[in-house]
């Protein structure tokens, strides 16, 4: 039961994740649909936090580990840097920064 | 793409169930698909590249292997969570020495893979 619904919500998250690449990342520029998910992904696994096992491995290590990439930010910051270093450092620097955040924020309001 | 995504993560779920961070250690599994996802990405994306744009074959190589298995392998949220954890214990080192990690051997694995992507298929190109 658990496998298929880790199988469906990882498929889920991962599609929603391109979509929104494909829409939002500028080519050359700011992958903002990335930066999106995966500051987004990292709040909701804050909130998870403390839940029942077969929900974590569910929505967390499935849904919203798929949902969220880091694979993808070491291609977009390794494509940036050659043309615009400047961006690949901030991009980079944005999303550390703003997921840990994100996920402290998620991990703050579970505590409550 | 989505049967690429779900094939990924749950290949992630596979390593850290068979390779649990114990207490007080570092989450090494994530890291490691972490890694080897970043340089499977970097594979993938040169050989995609070499393919004609919009065929068949760059299409199942970017957007199912690269965006879908690489993409659900690797995982930002999971280390996003494990830092603000590691911040809030007061471990800075241990969160610095992760983080470092991830981001030096992530970025490694992609530019090697892209390098060797690139390399591998011009030497078998017609």
């Amino acid at each position: 039961m658990t496998a298929a619904v880790f199988a469906t919500l990882a498929a889920l998250g991962a599609v929603v994740r391109w979509r929104l690449a494909g829409r939002l990342d500028r080519p050359g520029g700011w992958p903002i649909g990335t930066l999106a998910v995966n500051v987004v992904g990292s709040a909701a696994l804050g909130l998870l936090a403390g839940s029942a096992t077969p929900v974590m491995t569910a929505v967390g290590t499935g849904g919203l580990g798929a949902l969220t990439t880091a694979s993808g930010v070491a291609a977009q910051v390794a494509d940036l840097r050659g043309r615009r270093p400047g961006t690949a450092s901030a991009y980079l620097a944005t999303t550390v920064v703003l997921s840990v955040a994100a996920a402290a924020l998620g991990l703050a309001v579970a505590e409550t | 793409m989505a049967v690429g995504g779900a094939l990924g993560a749950g290949l992630r779920w596979a390593a850290v169930t068979a390779w649990p961070a114990a207490g007080a250690s570092l989450p090494w599994a994530v890291l490691a698909v972490n890694v080897v996802g970043a340089g499977l990405l970097g594979l993938v994306l040169a050989a995609g590249r070499r393919r004609p744009p919009g065929s068949t074959a760059a299409a199942v190589l970017v957007d199912g292997l690269g965006a879908g298995v690489c993409g659900g392998l690797t995982t930002a949220s999971t280390v996003a969570v494990e830092l603000a954890q590691l911040i809030g214990d007061g471990r800075l080192a241990a969160a610095s020495g992760y983080l470092a990690a991830s981001i030096v051997l992530g970025g490694a694995a992609v530019v090697a893979g892209l390098h060797l992507g690139s390399r591998s298929d011009r030497s078998t190109a017609p």
